[in-house]
């Protein structure tokens, strides 16, 4: 019986799977990319540039992902004629603004945990400004947040559910469809879907802890 | 100008807005000589030492090096110090610096610190940055822990690491800040002991310092500052054991005991 | 642009909704709390089995989707005894913020050195009065930041509970906007942006106000 499920469960499950994974992780690049410039709008000394990055923080982080998406899907995409792109690239896109949010505040703490002597060791030497946050700085900052980096991915995974809402066939829209399409119990298909998440978070979490451990040779404190 | 002088500070002054560091402080530093500057913490000395590479920007006097000159940006009224910066560049190809902190990368080997900056910055060759880097990294003892993580090793390892690194580009004149301030007294004598053997060689050294036993030894001069201004500067011999002002004579009572 | 007028009329409506998103935090939070707190008492204890149970519970509550969590339990509940969403919808909140609270409070307890408990025992106190005497007025000011931001990140959530017909503020905008097919909906999908918004960044404001009393009122770190 068992054997069964998962065989009647498994052609809804996969391409959701590989839709949320697909949706989280672009999302979540794009973020990395976003986020570091917010984050650098964020620690600027410009107030206006600074305050610029603050209001983006603040109205993401402080509004629920679910209106977001329902204003950006089912209010924006109308009004800037946008109905060419799908509801995945549309969900996609509302989730990295979303994460970019999160990801700027996270690099920010990051940029500020690099003590001042790494800038200053690397101008004596004449290492250009660029180069040296580059090269010197941004590898340090990644090291240092890599745990929040992990939180903030199994968050995007979780909070790509949210998608379902404008239809877009990730794994909770799936598995929505799995309940009128089977006969199988609709609360064992979700525990079932919850498991799956459940799976992937633990997969991301051991992942990021051979990472941590990787890095943990050139730990900061030593370093200094 | 210069002649056989390397660094010439004329009347030197550093405010933080209305809070002045630096009064007045003109010294100039020999080719090849070694100047150990001392005096209690909160003395100036060592931003004294971080305004001669403009990591610190004077705010009054000049900075002279035959590589370049340096303002003090009050004197430039205003217009965009551009020329500063241009010549801190010149100035720093040929000069140096070590911290008190170290400040090595940390998410790179000890063999990699050294050769980040000529291969960046003087495009030498990788194979040459590497030999100069396994040369300089004997120099200072570290050539067996070339392939350590700057976290792995202990603080002396690390300055000299570090001064294997200011090494490498090659420069004339070395700056120290308090390089063995964050060390225990143990690991302090291996530091000294590198800087010993580059001053034998000839190199012009500028060492902010606590370490009198070392500044009697190796230094050609020492410069005794408090308050932000030189309070005394001479042979070591005389400013160390036989100071003439009170504050000299204060500060030496009580770090030599 | 049309429609504004349309959102001003509807406003009271809003509210009211608003209103229904506030009372299912509101007792997310606390039945949330009251797990949590007993869930962090019981993993003090050294029963390894109860403890790696509590622990299974936490990494599934923090490692699931709520939109998941929610259809579970309104499924399970539904499924075996007739209730309304609002009472099914509070039940998932409280079961996943008790989770996330749960971790707060392990978080506070260790932060409490050992010599705390070292002292109440050698001054003869009992274990329950070490706890509610010394231990959880600590852990509680530790924890209270993160208290106050759960309850934002449970009104964040809240609006899930539209998917499963609990009519809170963001099920009463849906409804309005979808009885009216011939208006531009944006206006609607703003001001339902918007009362978030203020609403949360108000709900901020206070926690900043609130933490910086209770830290003054019990001194420094």
């Amino acid at each position: 019986m068992k054997g069964n499920i998962f065989e009647t469960l498994l052609p809804f499950f996969l391409p959701g799977i590989k839709l949320t994974i697909i949706i989280s992780f672009s999302a979540i690049l794009i973020s990395l990319i976003t986020g570091l410039f917010l984050g650098l709008m964020y620690v600027s000394k410009n107030k206006v540039i600074h305050s610029i990055a603050c209001i983006y923080i603040k109205i993401f982080r402080n509004t629920p992902f679910m209106v977001q998406v329902y204003l950006i899907y089912f209010g924006l995409r109308p009004v800037l004629g946008l109905q060419n792109f799908s509801a995945a690239v549309i969900g996609t896109a509302a989730l990295a603004l979303y994460t970019t949010a999160y990801v700027a505040v996270i690099l920010e703490s990051g940029l500020r945990s690099v003590p001042k002597g790494q800038y200053e060791s690397a101008e004596v030497l004449n290492i250009p400004y660029f180069t040296a946050f580059f090269r010197i700085i941004l590898p340090q900052v990644f090291t240092v947040i890599i745990p929040s980096l992990t939180g903030q991915l199994i968050m995007t995974v979780k909070e790509s559910s949210v998608l379902t809402v404008i239809s877009v066939a990730e794994l909770t829209n799936k598995t929505y469809t799995a309940t009128n399409e089977t006969a199988i119990e609709s609360f064992e298909i979700f525990i079932a879907a919850g498991c799956v998440y459940w799976a992937i978070n633990l997969i991301i979490e051991i992942i990021s802890k051979l990472a941590e451990k990787r890095a943990s040779k050139y730990q900061l404190q030593g370093g200094r | 100008m210069l002649g056989d002088n390397a660094i010439l500070a004329v009347n030197l002054g550093k405010k933080y807005g209305n809070n002045e560091v630096l009064k007045n402080i003109s010294i100039t530093v020999k080719k090849g000589e070694v100047v150990c500057i001392v005096g209690p913490s909160g003395s100036g000395k060592s931003t004294f030492l971080r305004c001669l590479n403009y990591l610190e920007k004077a705010t009054a006097g000049d900075i002279i090096y035959e590589y370049g000159q340096i303002k003090g940006t009050e004197d430039l009224k205003g217009s965009i110090p551009l020329s500063n910066s241009r010549n801190a560049k010149k100035i720093r190809k040929n000069v140096g610096m070590v911290f008190q902190s170290f400040n090595l990368w940390p998410h790179k080997t000890v063999l990699e610190n050294v050769t980040e900056a000529p291969i960046l910055i003087k495009k030498t060759k990788k194979s040459d940055a590497h030999s100069l880097a396994l040369k300089l990294l004997e120099k200072v003892g570290m050539s067996e822990r070339k392939d350590y993580y700057p976290s792995q090793l202990s603080g002396g390892q690390q300055q000299r690491a570090a001064i294997a690194r200011a090494l490498a580009m090659q420069p004339e004149i070395m700056l120290f800040d308090e390089p063995t301030s964050a060390l225990d007294p143990e690991l302090a004598g291996e530091v000294l002991n590198v800087m010993k053997e580059l001053a034998q060689e000839g190199m012009t050294m500028v060492i902010v310092t606590h370490e009198m036993g070392f500044a009697l030894e190796v230094a050609d001069r020492v410069i005794f500052m408090d308050g932000g201004y030189v309070v005394e500067e001479g042979k070591p011999e005389s400013v160390i054991k036989n100071p003439q002002t009170d504050r000299a004579k204060l500060f030496f009572s009580s770090v030599l005991k | 642009m049309e429609g504004w007028d349309l959102v001003f009329k509807y406003i009271p409506k809003l509210m009211e909704g608003l209103g229904y998103t506030v009372i299912s935090s509101v007792c997310a939070i606390i039945i949330g709390l009251a797990a949590g707190l007993t869930l962090a008492v019981i993993r003090l204890g050294k029963n390894r089995l109860i403890n790696s149970v509590i622990s299974v519970y936490i990494s599934f509550v923090r490692g699931t989707p709520v939109i998941v969590q929610i259809f579970i339990i309104f499924y399970v509940l539904s499924d075996f005894i007739d209730l309304p969403p609002l009472t099914a919808g509070i039940i998932a909140l409280s079961l996943n913020s008790g989770g996330f609270i749960a971790e707060i409070i392990r978080g506070g307890f260790m932060a409490i050195p050992k010599g705390q408990y070292e002292v109440c025992e050698a001054m003869g106190f009992s274990y329950l009065q070490t706890l509610r005497r010394v231990i959880l007025p600590q852990v509680f000011k530790i924890t209270l930041p993160q208290f106050l931001n759960e309850f934002i990140a449970i009104i964040k959530v809240s609006p899930l509970l539209s998917m499963i017909g609990v009519e809170e503020l963001t099920r009463v905008a849906q409804m309005r906007i979808n009885n009216l097919h011939e208006i531009v909906p944006l206006p609607f999908y703003i001001t339902l942006f918007v009362i978030y918004f203020l609403f949360n960044s108000l709900l901020e404001f206070t926690a900043g106000k609130i933490e910086k009393k209770a830290l003054l009122k019990k001194g420094g770190n």
